[in-house]
């Protein structure tokens, strides 16, 4: 383990056969109008320049009934940003992730995650023949920055109004998400207090917490589908 | 990465794979060929538990010792992915509905030799635990061109001068009919993986009681 923890990032380790697989994480929401003070506090305590970004995210489940099986989620993001003459364009990312660790009194919520870089042109056709079904889009436009190992990111979500036409998207809601996260092999619990240490700085601006989901979708009038 | 054939070496009569490779290695060095390290191309395979779309799934999985990072991932008659070897994970995840077929690994590791432009890798095919030799396999790389036409002249010239009878996959076959077809990350594990499949089939046929028909070990080309 001390092995990663020398490690400057995830690639790093990974070359080294070191793959991360726990995502340590926190959530929050902040307005429009608020927005800039945040990303003004965090422009001054990250570390290098923010970054913007443009993803598009389509989410896809394996559905398990039939096998008494817990259900394969997995979404994929391609930036939709476009590229500078003479560069490639970055490979698009398939993630999975599993439900959140329901313990309630680690700091922050931990999942399992896989990140697989995958090439774009045959993944949907791929993920149909293994028998995948689509369930729901959207458009994450907004900053990203760095902090040591945490990533935070301050992003709008938007509704994409026709199926896979990302240039029709109009916003969800008039707030923006904030995601604290790091990615790490499992056993690294101690980084749980730096991603809470961090977010408990920032309260006199946001409150970034753990936000049960499961408890966010029985919540009367919420809409489970982004595209409902 | 330039234009890549990967072919079946058929064996000898009464002898040994390891004498076939012994003798087919000797050929290369005397060519000048130099040993630049070790290589391994190895294919597992899953089963969907249930029919998806009417169909049980196969799935195969590819890794190439040249792309240590990636697998390429191989839906029967269907897509296949390229991606990073992270993926096995995914399919470990996915264990209530992907299986891995038991004792269906099957791995080509061998020599590789770099001689001027060409790169050469000999292999020995083995199954599963089972250490024998199921058949071998020589991968030839011509790393200047991308075209399959303007490469095939001078790697069936390399092939002959090996004594080798070009019997090529049928993957290379239909690229060569296409005029201007150019080379694809893809296209080596393609071919690995139609020999491999030949070698399981070859295997399968063997293993059957007396009386039935039995096909060699060769893969048999079409050209």
């Amino acid at each position: 383990m001390e092995q990663f923890i020398s490690h400057k990032s995830n690639a790093e380790a990974m070359v080294k056969g070191v793959v991360p697989t726990q995502e340590y994480y926190l959530h929050g929401s902040i307005l429009d109008s608020n927005r800039e003070t945040l990303l003004y506090r965090l422009q001054g305590s990250c570390d290098g320049d923010q970054s913007k970004f443009l993803d598009h995210e389509q989410v896809f489940v394996l559905k398990g009934q039939a096998l008494n099986a817990p259900d394969v989620n997995v979404s994929i993001r391609k930036s939709l940003l476009p590229v500078p003459s003479g560069a490639v364009r970055n490979p698009c990312q398939m993630r999975y992730t599993n439900d959140p660790d329901s313990d309630r009194s680690k700091p922050t919520m931990v999942r399992t995650c896989l990140d697989i870089a995958v090439n774009e042109d045959q993944i949907l056709q791929y993920l149909k023949s293994l028998g995948f079904s689509f369930e729901y889009e959207f458009v994450s436009k907004g900053y990203v920055f760095r902090r040591g190992r945490t990533k935070i990111s301050v992003s709008k979500i938007h509704r994409v109004l026709v199926k896979g036409q990302t240039e029709k998207i109009e916003p969800l809601t008039e707030s923006n998400l904030i995601e604290f996260s790091c990615t790490a092999p499992a056993g690294t619990e101690h980084l749980q207090d730096e991603i809470k240490a961090y977010a408990d700085q920032l309260k006199p601006h946001v409150n970034i917490d753990k936000q049960d989901v499961k408890r966010l979708v029985s919540t009367p009038g919420f809409q489970n589908n982004p595209n409902a | 990465m330039g234009v890549n054939c990967v072919i079946s070496v058929p064996m000898e009569e009464n002898k040994s794979g390891q004498y076939v490779i012994t003798k087919l290695q000797k050929k290369i060095e005397n060519l000048g060929a130099k040993k630049a390290g070790h290589f391994s191309v190895d294919c597992e395979t899953y089963q969907s538990q249930i029919p998806i779309e009417g169909q049980v799934k196969v799935i195969n999985n590819v890794h190439d010792t040249e792309y240590p990072a990636s697998t390429f991932s191989f839906v029967e008659n269907g897509p296949h992915l390229v991606a990073d070897n992270t993926l096995d994970m995914l399919f470990a995840k996915m264990d209530s509905f992907y299986a891995p077929k038991k004792n269906f690994k099957i791995e080509a590791k061998g020599v590789r030799y770099e001689l001027n432009d060409f790169l050469i890798k000999v292999g020995s095919v083995i199954i599963g635990q089972n250490t024998s030799v199921k058949g071998i396999l020589l991968q030839i790389d011509y790393t200047p061109c991308i075209l399959y036409n303007d490469s095939w002249g001078i790697i069936t010239e390399l092939l002959h001068i090996l004594g080798i009878n070009p019997n090529i996959t049928n993957f290379f076959k239909s690229r060569l009919e296409k005029k201007e077809s150019s080379v694809d990350y893809t296209d080596c594990a393609q071919q690995y993986l139609e020999l491999f499949n030949s070698v399981r089939k070859s295997m399968t046929v063997n293993q059957q009681p007396p009386g039935m028909s039995s096909s060699p070990v060769m893969i048999q080309g079409r050209m």
